[in-house]
């Protein structure tokens, strides 16, 4: 975004490229926070698994989260050649994909509580990890849904172009964290 | 009274968010049938700093962006410019020192405080809980001030200045990282009215799990604070790879822009951690999770994770503290900086080895025996690159024609004051020692020495050298001589004499103690009565100055550097006309180097983040 | 220098193809496999390979590094011609 008042100094860096930068370093920060998380597991239930997790149910999460990863990754083709159309229908089946999603995990969480309630060694990692994971899904959600606002309030690309790539960036980095989550909640033994 | 409008519509805004918040919680908490007190505490607070933000001017200068809508970003205006959500770094690093100067005020009035119930064995002033509540108080106050006064404050002014730039890579985010410190500072000082917490600053489980409702109001503060740290460290790193000037090389960058992106990559990543320290420890609070009790749980995994946080943090104030203290050291002895690129490197690798040494915190912890002699021997590996600086510093000083000027005293008082801290960490991380040191007074002399003696003084330093830059007037040298003088020597007495109690074995965070210890605490607080009266004539010579003072030229310490080519105060986008550099930031005694030459403005299309 | 929308579309469908295989078979090794390590080792090295598939590929890494390193070695150089005064 631009400064009202300001005439700029000749920097040799566009605007695209300084926001990629900042939310690379971003990412690179939350990803710290997510390797705090997951090493939080081993210490305190090591590398055991209960054989009360949901093993179909985390399956068909993860598959719903990487097929997400794809609707977005069309989002922001279609947004990059200019398909009004086809990047609002995309946004939409993303953020469609992603309310599924946390649906599944309060399933998950309404199964979970049985077995292993949060007061429970393993009941405290799985709802740590899935909660603050699936709060970084809402988050996405949310972004996408103001995104997909803006490009159908002006019916063009033209401005949202780094919002459409922002937002759909920031959801595969939600992606990425549930592909080290996934394995580490339910299959280690 | 308009100027205070946005003030007044945050705190109003922020009071609907908690309503807000603390409805929804309770919505759940009646349906789930849960204790209701802190989850309602905890989502209200979270729609309260919305609330708040928004409230200041981030929903006009921002949040209309999000649905599409126009913003308004207007950065001029007068004195009311400082009292709202406003994008001009020099604007926000006002505001950082402004208010963290005061936080500073009143954290040292509650160490006066402390000396005062300290200066005999028995109870004075407090009672031990409340005693405890203002040790915490003043050890979260002082570090929130240690590790945002040069980071946010300083190096949001002049950094941005110093290479050349117009403002930082993203201005908005850097005026929010500045906004949410306000509802810190609010909920540190309520925290007392409901049950304070007895913990320190450090909150370690399991006692931070069961503390009254002011133990949650500090995590909740930390929290915060850790989210202003960590945009700011991403903010510098954007601004220092993007926004330079053309010419301005990686070999040409003042040193003070080489500590503040090393600190920042620390600030950047390590932060997370101990923001998911307090997570954890919240999460125990509200949904009885078993992070650190049993079964499975262990209170050694928040020490870890606090530490992999806190120990870099260390690193984050003294490191843009040393900067500064080069720039200074260089600029008063006339002479370029003495291994420039040696000091770079010591940079980095104290960024790597400040990865590495958490655990040395941990020694009488009960962690694994195995764990001790790696992390001593990487602990003390740290004095190599921190030696590099201090040659550095000695190298540049060498038969230098000193400027004896108030900011170049201060910075020599670093490097008194932090071979001290350092000397006397190396009986910290060595194992043998630490064990009979852990948690005495020696301990918090050690502190003191490492971060009031190199930081704090760094940030006097910092504070008078760019003094005439930021308002534009002279500070009184005279008065100045006479707070570095009064605050050397107490400051000394003070913490040395700390040494003694702890090291024949003195408790820290007691109200009460043996009375065998009498006499050198009373040294001791009385020396700090001293130390802290010693910053009387620096608030009314700051005061007074920036009222009063004489206007301050451009340059009125002939320094190379870019910030002291343009007016001070600088204008709203920096640079009248554009700098070019074209060499070393240090050339001094070398004719055929010039930092930088001046153009007209180009023309070219704007180059700013989101 | 675009790459043309079916191309794009294509690399999409072949990347989560690859995903969705790695993630049944992490699924199907951590049946088979009784080994605490050598199953933390396999689905460490699984989840690695996904994250950079995803990383690479849908998230662009690499382009931001080649509009980043032109002007970063620039700036490395202490030559000013290097890093190219403008006007």
């Amino acid at each position: 975004m631009t400064h009202e008042h300001a005439p700029r100094v000749n920097h040799r860096f566009d605007p695209l490229t300084i926001n990629r930068l900042g939310l690379w370093l971003f990412l690179v920060s939350d990803a710290s926070f997510f390797i705090a998380l997951l090493s939080s597991r081993f210490f305190v239930v090591g590398t055991s698994t209960p054989e009360e997790v949901a093993q179909v149910l985390g399956l068909s999460l993860t598959i719903l989260l990487l097929l997400s990863s794809l609707t977005a990754y069309r989002a922001e083709a279609a947004a990059e050649h200019g398909d009004v159309h086809g990047a609002k229908r995309m946004l939409l089946a993303t953020m469609a994909m992603g309310i599924i999603f946390v649906f599944g995990v309060g399933f998950e969480w309404h199964e979970a509580f049985k077995h292993f309630p949060p007061s429970t060694a393993f009941g405290t990692v799985l709802f740590t990890l899935t909660g603050v994971h699936v709060t970084h899904v809402l988050t996405g959600v949310l972004t996408l849904g103001f995104v997909y606002f803006r490009v159908r309030n002006t019916d063009s690309i033209g401005d949202n172009q780094w919002a459409v790539e922002g937002a759909v960036k920031w959801w595969h980095f939600v992606d990425v964290a549930w592909v080290f989550i996934y394995p580490t909640l339910y299959l280690l033994k | 009274m308009a100027a205070f409008m946005p003030l007044v519509r945050g705190a109003i805004y922020a009071a609907i968010g908690f309503v807000i918040g603390a409805g929804i919680s309770l919505g759940i908490t009646n349906m789930t049938g849960e204790d209701a007190q802190e989850p309602l505490i905890v989502l209200g607070y979270v729609f309260a700093v919305i609330g708040w933000l928004m409230g200041v001017g981030m929903w006009k200068a921002w949040g209309r962006n999000w649905f599409g809508k126009s913003t308004d970003l207007n950065p001029s205006g007068g004195w009311e410019r400082y009292l709202r959500f406003n994008i001009d770094h020099k604007v926000i690093g006002i505001q950082y020192i402004t208010s963290l100067v005061v936080v500073f005020l009143l954290a040292g009035i509650l160490a006066m405080l402390m000396r005062a119930e300290l200066a005999d064995s028995g109870q004075n002033v407090f009672t031990k809980t409340t005693y405890n509540t203002t040790m915490s108080l003043h050890g979260i106050m002082m570090v929130a001030v240690a590790v945002a006064t040069v980071m946010g404050g300083f190096s949001n002014f002049v950094l941005p200045l110093m290479i050349g730039a117009e403002d930082v890579a993203f201005p908005r985010i850097n005026a929010l990282s500045f906004w949410v410190i306000p509802p810190v500072v609010v909920l540190l000082l309520l925290s007392p009215l409901f049950g304070g917490f007895d913990t320190g600053w450090t909150a370690y489980p399991p006692l931070s799990t069961q503390t009254p409702v002011g133990g949650l109001l500090f995590e909740l503060a930390f929290l915060t604070f850790g989210i202003s740290s960590i945009l700011g460290g991403m903010n510098f790193i954007a601004t220092i790879i993007t926004q330079r000037a053309p010419g301005m090389t990686w070999g040409r960058l003042p040193i003070f822009v080489w500590s503040v992106l090393a600190a920042s990559i620390i600030s950047l990543t390590a932060t997370q951690w101990v923001a998911y320290g307090l997570l954890m420890i919240i999460f125990e609070r509200i949904f009885n999770m078993v992070f650190f009790s049993p079964p499975g749980g262990n209170a050694l995994l928040y020490q870890h994770v606090f530490w992999f946080y806190s120990h870099p943090a260390v690193y984050i104030m003294i490191l843009p503290a040393f900067g500064a203290e080069l720039e200074i050291i260089s600029h008063f002895s006339r002479k370029p900086l003495f291994a420039y690129r040696w000091v770079v490197r010591a940079f980095a690798l104290i960024v790597a080895l400040s990865f590495v040494v958490w655990a040395h915190h941990l020694f009488t912890s009960g962690m694994g025996e195995s764990l001790h002699g790696p992390f001593m021997i990487l602990t003390e590996l740290i004095s190599i690159p921190t030696g590099i600086v201090f040659l550095s510093a000695l190298g540049t000083l060498w038969r230098s024609k000193l400027r004896l000027k108030v900011p170049l005293l201060f910075a020599l008082g670093v490097v008194f004051n932090f071979t001290i801290g350092g000397l006397t960490g190396i009986f910290l991380a060595d194992v043998a020692t630490d064990i009979a040191l852990q948690d005495t007074y020696f301990v918090v002399a050690h502190f003191h020495y490492t971060i009031m003696g190199g930081e704090i003084f760094a940030i006097f330093a910092a504070g008078y050298y760019w003094f005439p830059k930021i308002t534009g007037r002279m500070y009184n040298e005279t008065l100045g001589r006479i707070h570095f003088g009064l605050m050397f020597i107490l400051y000394n007495i003070t913490f040395l004499a700390m040494f003694i109690p702890g090291t024949v074995g003195m408790n820290r965070r007691v109200a009460e103690y043996p009375p065998e210890f009498e006499s050198m605490n009373l040294i001791v607080s009385i020396a700090a009565f001293g130390l802290g009266l010693s910053f009387l004539p620096w608030i009314y010579n700051m005061l007074n100055s920036w009222i009063r003072g004489k206007k301050a030229p451009d340059n009125p310490w002939d320094a190379t550097t870019l910030e002291w080519q343009t007016t001070s105060p600088p204008p709203l986008e920096n640079f009248d006309e554009f700098p070019v550099v074209t060499g070393d930031p240090y050339g001094y005694g070398d004719e055929t180097v010039t930092h930088a030459r001046f153009g007209k403005p180009a023309h070219s299309a704007p180059a700013e983040g989101d | 220098m675009h790459k043309s929308i079916q191309e794009t579309l294509k690399t999409g469908w072949i990347v989560i193809g690859i995903l969705a295989v790695m993630t049944v078979a992490e699924f199907i090794v951590a049946i088979a496999v009784d080994d605490k390590a050598i199953l933390f080792a396999l689905l460490l090295i699984a989840g690695l390979a996904k994250a950079w598939l995803i990383i690479q590929y849908f998230m662009h890494f690499g382009q931001l590094w080649e509009h980043i390193s032109d002007a970063w070695f620039g700036m490395l150089s202490d030559d000013p011609e290097a890093d190219g005064e403008e006007d």
